[in-house]
Parts: C-alpha cells; sequence; structure tokens
C-alpha cells in the first residue's frame, strides 16, 4: 500500500470512529482510546497546575460534569504516574478517536468504567489538526489520563 | 436498634434486644450491646473504605450532631447505609425517603467508590444531610428548632416550587460551613500519612479552610447560592471563587484513596 493511501485509510478509520460509541477492547489488541481535547471549545476548560494538566468539560446541566487528568512521573504523585507517548497515523487508525467536545455526559460515564481496565489517552487538537498532520510520520503527543464523570450527588 | 457482639462486628446476626436475649437464654456466649447509632448498615457496606469512613467521622463532633436524630432508644426513623446501583447511575449517592415506616435508604454508587477518600467522606456528610432534612421534616414529634426549621424548609419549598432542588438550596445556603468543618476534621483522620503528603504536594503552606468548604460545595452546582457565587469576578491575580472551587475540587479528586 502506498504512503497515501496508508494516509487515507487512517483518515477514513479516524473518521469513522467519530461519531460512533465508544466500545471495549475485547480484542486485546491493544486498542487505545485517545480523546482529542480542543481548548477553545466553550465546554472544555484546560488547567496546567503543579506539573499536571487538568481538564474540565461541562454539559448542559449544571449539576454533570466531566474530569480527566495527565499527572506525569516527574510529580512523583502517590497515586498516579500517567506515561506521555508519541502515536503515528497507524497508531491512530487502530485506535478509537473521539472529539471530547462531541460526547455525552453518559459517554464520559462510559469512559470513567473503561478506564479502570484500559488506559485512555488524550492529544490536544492543536496537535492533531496542526499542519503537518498529513506528513506521514507525523507523532502526536497523546497523554494518558484518568477520567471522571461526576452527576449529581 | 444494632446489636453487637463485644469483642467483634457481626456482619449478621441478632437485630433486636430481645433476640439477643432470647440467644443468651438458649446458652449462646453473646453479649447484648445496644449500638446508639441507629444508622443501620447493609451487609454491602461493612468493612468496605466507605465504612471505614464513616467510622472515623462518627468520632467527629459535627458529625455526631448531624446523626443524633438518629440517635438512642426508639427513634423514630432508622437510616440504613448501602453499597450498589443508584437509581441514577451516574450519582455519586444518594438518600431515598421511603416512608414513614421505612429506614431512610442511602445508597452509595459501587462503580463511583474509587474516589479520593475526602470525596467519599463529602458523599457520606451529603447524603447524611439528605437524611437529616427528610427526618426533621417529617417527625411527628418535632422539638422547637425543628419546627423552626420546618417553617425554614416550607419557605424553600414555596421559592424553589417545581424544583427538585429544595434540599440543595437549603444544604447551599445552611450547611456548607458546618460539612467544610467536619470534612477538615476528619481529613487527618483519614490517612496520616496521606494528609501530610497531600497537604505538602497541593497545600505546602496548610490545607485552608476554603479547601474543605469548596469539597462540600461539590454537588451543590446549580443551586442560586452556587449560582451568586459563581457570578462573582476578580481582577487577576486574585482568583474568583469560581476559580477557587475548581482547582480544590481538582486538587480533592488527587487525593489518598485510603482508610487507615
Ligand atoms: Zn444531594
Amino acid at each position: 500500500m502506498t504512503n497515501i493511501s496508508n494516509i487515507l485509510l487512517s483518515l477514513l478509520v479516524s473518521l469513522i470512529s467519530l461519531g460512533s460509541f465508544i466500545s471495549e477492547d475485547c480484542s486485546g489488541n491493544n486498542e487505545k482510546i485517545i480523546l482529542i481535547v480542543n481548548k477553545d471549545s466553550k465546554r472544555i476548560d484546560v488547567y496546567d497546575r503543579n506539573g499536571s494538566t487538568s481538564v474540565w468539560v461541562s454539559f448542559g446541566s449544571p449539576n454533570l460534569r466531566a474530569n480527566l487528568f495527565h499527572i506525569p512521573p516527574e510529580v512523583n504523585h502517590w497515586e498516579y504516574s500517567h506515561e506521555k507517548v508519541e502515536v503515528g497515523h497507524l497508531d491512530l487508525a487502530k485506535s478509537q478517536v473521539l472529539f471530547a467536545e462531541n460526547l455525552d455526559f453518559m459517554d464520559w460515564g462510559d469512559l470513567e468504567q473503561l478506564g479502570k481496565k484500559q488506559k485512555i489517552y488524550m492529544i490536544l487538537y492543536e496537535d492533531y489538526m496542526s499542519k503537518e498532520r498529513f506528513v506521514w510520520n507525523k507523532k502526536f503527543t497523546a497523554y494518558e489520563v484518568w477520567v471522571t464523570a461526576d452527576g449529581p450527588i | 436498634m444494632g446489636i453487637e457482639e463485644k469483642s467483634r462486628k457481626v456482619k449478621s446476626g441478632p437485630t433486636t434486644l430481645e433476640d439477643c436475649g432470647f440467644l443468651q437464654m438458649m446458652g449462646y456466649d453473646l453479649e447484648c450491646v445496644i449500638d446508639l447509632f441507629e444508622i443501620k448498615k447493609d451487609s454491602t457496606f461493612i468493612g468496605t473504605t466507605a465504612d471505614c469512613i464513616y467510622e472515623k467521622l462518627k468520632s467527629i463532633d459535627g458529625f455526631k450532631d448531624l446523626a443524633s436524630g438518629f440517635e438512642g432508644l426508639g427513634t423514630e426513623f432508622d437510616v440504613i447505609l448501602k453499597i450498589g446501583a443508584t437509581q441514577n447511575a451516574s450519582a455519586n449517592g444518594q438518600a431515598w425517603w421511603r416512608g414513614s415506616n421505612q429506614p431512610i435508604e442511602i445508597t452509595f454508587n459501587e462503580i463511583k467508590m474509587n474516589r479520593s477518600a475526602l470525596e467519599v467522606a463529602r458523599t457520606i456528610v451529603h447524603e447524611m444531610v439528605h437524611a437529616e432534612l427528610y427526618r426533621a421534616i417529617n417527625t411527628t414529634n418535632p422539638t422547637e428548632k425543628e419546627l423552626d426549621f420546618r417553617e425554614t424548609f416550607n419557605t424553600y419549598v414555596m421559592m424553589y416550587r417545581g424544583s427538585a432542588d429544595q434540599q440543595h438550596n437549603l444544604m447551599a445556603d445552611e450547611w456548607v460551613t458546618k460539612m467544610g468543618e467536619i470534612l477538615k476534621d476528619v481529613h487527618q483522620m483519614l490517612d496520616s500519612d496521606g494528609y501530610n503528603t497531600f497537604k505538602n504536594v497541593y497545600y505546602p503552606n496548610g490545607i485552608p479552610d476554603h479547601f474543605y468548604k469548596s469539597v462540600a460545595w461539590d454537588g451543590l452546582q446549580g443551586t442560586i447560592a452556587w449560582n451568586l457565587m459563581k457570578n462573582i469576578t476578580t481582577t487577576p491575580p486574585i482568583k474568583s471563587p469560581l476559580e477557587i472551587i475548581t482547582q480544590d475540587i481538582d486538587n480533592v479528586k488527587r487525593g489518598r484513596k485510603n482508610c487507615l
């Protein structure tokens, strides 16, 4: 397969996965869940604090919110040591790529549960949509994150 | 009435003093002790981290006050603590008023228990306030204080007619400070090493009172008091109340999960 058709294939797979529901990886082929996080979205706030990154997603109701955070090993946190990995087009093609701003609260609830069993990553929108995105060997930076979704209590 | 064997807690066993006395008569080596807390634990709750956190809360004065309406012999209402599925799958917990002759059921959402210990403590306190509000509204023997409270509550019912959030509005106005104080008192007791490492990383100058109050605010978003607070703006570098709360809630999520 040529490079071009590889890229087209990966884009096609990414596009197909955009609107799809989140599924559990039962195949054991290390399929990753990758969230594309757009800092400029009205529903999304990104904070960099204490050497880690925190993302808040809001919904129509004030009692619903999702949070994800990335705490790198340098922080020496007692609970979390999240990895940062480089992923290429082929990795993306094998992953479930989801746009954070398109997910509803129930999707985040599912992600919270899936996150107990498999790793979830975040790629920043500006990286994902950068000019070099069509360069075949472009690497995107994926940050492992911990996801929670909080409803009313 | 909770009956405990003196030396160990029993998951199941005699549930009334009469039953216990009967078993004694039958020759069982059992000491019947009345547990003054009329807050019962379901078997799903016993021995969990939430149970450990609840036991620590019981020694805090503010929590004792909160629970006192359910304390003592022959209290009108019982509370039962459970861990399982909540009606709303996304809720951290729920307090369910099932009618006058039924215990108030507090269920902590099983799939949401993997939170920091202080968040679980917050959920326990929050649900206990709901239980206390149900009790004070429904008691047939109201004290003067409870009658006063009913008047206040009725105003809330009037003000928030049609909204299911009367209790949350009342909580936001009257309880947030007390809830914050309880959380402050219990934090160090949950895991003292964990407390120290948390403090050193997130609040090296000492954990401020606003941290605990912020934690208590979680779950009360959307109330009138919250909306008023949310709209307060400040000039940087001074942080707005909403920024402070968001940061505090961010931090509590990273806290230790242990209860030792
Ligand atoms: Zn509530």
